[in-house]
C-alpha cells in the first residue's frame, strides 16, 4: 500500500474539497468531484500504474453512523 | 506488533475541526475491477462494513444477491450483502482478507465504513480519543 499518499493526505487541509471525492497519486490531488466513478477514471488516466488513494472528504456536519 | 494510526482531522468551515478514527486500506478489486487505497472509518457501531453502490461497481463486486434493508441513524436504506477483499497494514504487518460488506443501493455518499463482522474479530482494536489514535493488533 502506498504510504506516501497516506502520509501526504494526513498533512493536507482538505476544507476546499468538503463533500467531494478526491484522488491522490504521487502525493498530489489529481482529481476531485461529486462522482466517485469519474474521479477514479481521471485518476487512472493520470496515475499510470500507481494505485491511487481515493476518499470522500466529509462535508462538515456532525457524523453519526 | 501493533498498527497505529492517528485520527484524521476533518476541517469544518464553520465548526471546530474534529478528528475521526480512519485507517488506510487497500480495496482489492475483483477481476476487471479497479483496486485503490482509501481511508476507511472504523465503526464499532456498525454490524457490518458498508460501501456505496458506485464503489461496489468500480470494484466489480458480486451484486447478484437478494436485496435487503439496512437501518441506520437516518432510517432505512436498500442494500445488498456481498464480500470484498481488503488489505490492512504495511511491510511485515500486512494482512489481506475478505470481509462481508453491505452495499447501500440508495444514493448516499460516504467513505467506507469498517464494521464489526469479519473485521473486529481479526484485531484487538483500541480507540484512544485522548491521544487521537487508533491501534490494531492482529489476533493470533
Amino acid at each position: 500500500m502506498a504510504n506516501d499518499n497516506y502520509t501526504a493526505i494526513m498533512g493536507m487541509n482538505l476544507s476546499e474539497y468538503s463533500g467531494k471525492w478526491i484522488a491522490i497519486c504521487n502525493k498530489e490531488i489529481v482529481s476531485s468531484g461529486d462522482n466517485v466513478k469519474q474521479v477514479i477514471r481521471e485518476a487512472k488516466a493520470k496515475c499510470s500504474k500507481e494505485v491511487p488513494l481515493v476518499t470522500r472528504v466529509p462535508s462538515g456536519e456532525t457524523m453519526i453512523f | 506488533m501493533t498498527l497505529t494510526y492517528k485520527y484524521k482531522t476533518i476541517e469544518r468551515p464553520e465548526l471546530p475541526d474534529i478528528k475521526a478514527p480512519s485507517i488506510p486500506i487497500r480495496i482489492i478489486a475483483e477481476s476487471n475491477g479497479t483496486s485503490f487505497d482509501t481511508l476507511a472509518l472504523i465503526d464499532s457501531g456498525a454490524d457490518v462494513s458498508a460501501i456505496t453502490k458506485d464503489i461496489a461497481e468500480i470494484l466489480n463486486l458480486n451484486l447478484n444477491v437478494p436485496e435487503t434493508t439496512s437501518i441506520g441513524i437516518g432510517g432505512k436504506v436498500r442494500s445488498k450483502e456481498t464480500t470484498m477483499n481488503i488489505r490492512v497494514g504495511h511491510g511485515s504487518e500486512t494482512y489481506t482478507f475478505r470481509v462481508p460488506v453491505m452495499v447501500i443501493l440508495d444514493h448516499i455518499d460516504f467513505n467506507i465504513l469498517l464494521g464489526r463482522k469479519g473485521f473486529f474479530d481479526k484485531f484487538k482494536i483500541e480507540f484512544d480519543q485522548d491521544k487521537q489514535k487508533v491501534s490494531l493488533k492482529r489476533n493470533s
